[in-house]
């Protein structure tokens, strides 16, 4: 009778540990990897949306540049891509500058797991 | 009495599982204040709105920073802004750099957001612009 409850007790807490390991910290993954490798081929000017829309897919959010008055302002698509395994997360940002209709240039950055690794040793 | 207990230990697990599921799946992030990106180019104007301007109408920075892009002649002052909520199913953020002369005057901007756009604000008044009427 009492080693039944005793065993009950285990369960429960097995199952509050394992939900707490593997519910609670899950690896999660927002976005999409940003294709930065195929930014070599738009060209300032000439590279219209539609070209980019192709290339790398719809962009997960918008913004704008306008960072001196002397400065025409220019649209930002907005790609992202996070993942996270409850201990570390890993960021790709992809900023595309587009004049009106057309590529005007691009800024990206990420996290990189090599680094992660020589910075734990 | 073996089966009650043991039931009892059954329905403690499964309630306890269901009580974590439930606040995983609910489990929310939010940090830092959404900045209303919408006042840069109608309420704050390059080269004469001030800091205190800035930080009136935008509110206070999430960080501060410098910046020396291609086309400065200086390095300039950089306020940051950063806004993310999310949950376990979905994350988003917005993030504003606001850039400002030599003299300290609010000079421009640059933000990118993956947040759904927010509702229109309501428009922030300094109360020395708020005039007796005549």
């Amino acid at each position: 009778m009492r080693l039944a409850f005793v065993n009950g007790a285990i369960v429960a807490s097995v199952a509050a540990i394992l939900l707490t390991v593997s519910g609670c910290a899950p690896t999660v993954a927002y976005g999409v990897k940003p294709q930065t490798d195929r930014l070599s081929q738009f060209v300032p000017g000439q590279t219209k949306a539609a070209d980019i829309l192709l290339s790398l897919g719809e962009p997960r959010g918008k913004g704008a540049a306008h960072p001196s008055p002397g400065l025409p302002p220019r649209e930002i698509w907005f790609y992202e891509y996070v993942r996270s395994d409850g201990k570390t997360a890993n960021l790709d940002l992809l900023l595309v500058f587009m004049n009106g209709d057309s590529y005007d240039g691009h800024l990206w950055f990420s996290s990189v797991d090599t680094f992660k690794k020589s910075y734990n040793k | 009495m073996d089966f009650r207990r043991q039931s009892r230990a059954s329905f403690v697990a499964t309630l306890l599982a269901a009580l974590l599921v439930q606040g995983c799946t609910e489990l929310k992030v939010r940090a830092g204040q959404r900045p209303d990106v919408s006042v840069l180019e109608t309420q704050l104007r390059a080269n004469e709105s001030t800091r205190e301007d800035v930080r009136w109408i935008l509110g206070p920075p999430f960080g501060q920073g410098a910046a020396m892009l291609p086309f400065h002649d200086a390095p300039r002052e950089m306020w940051s802004y950063y806004y993310e909520e999310g949950t376990l199913t979905d994350d988003r953020r917005i993030m504003l750099l606001v850039y400002f002369s030599k003299d300290g005057h609010y000079e421009g901007y640059m933000w990118f957001s993956s947040l759904p756009p927010a509702a229109p604000a309501v428009k922030q008044t300094k109360a020395a612009d708020v005039r007796a009427p005549p």
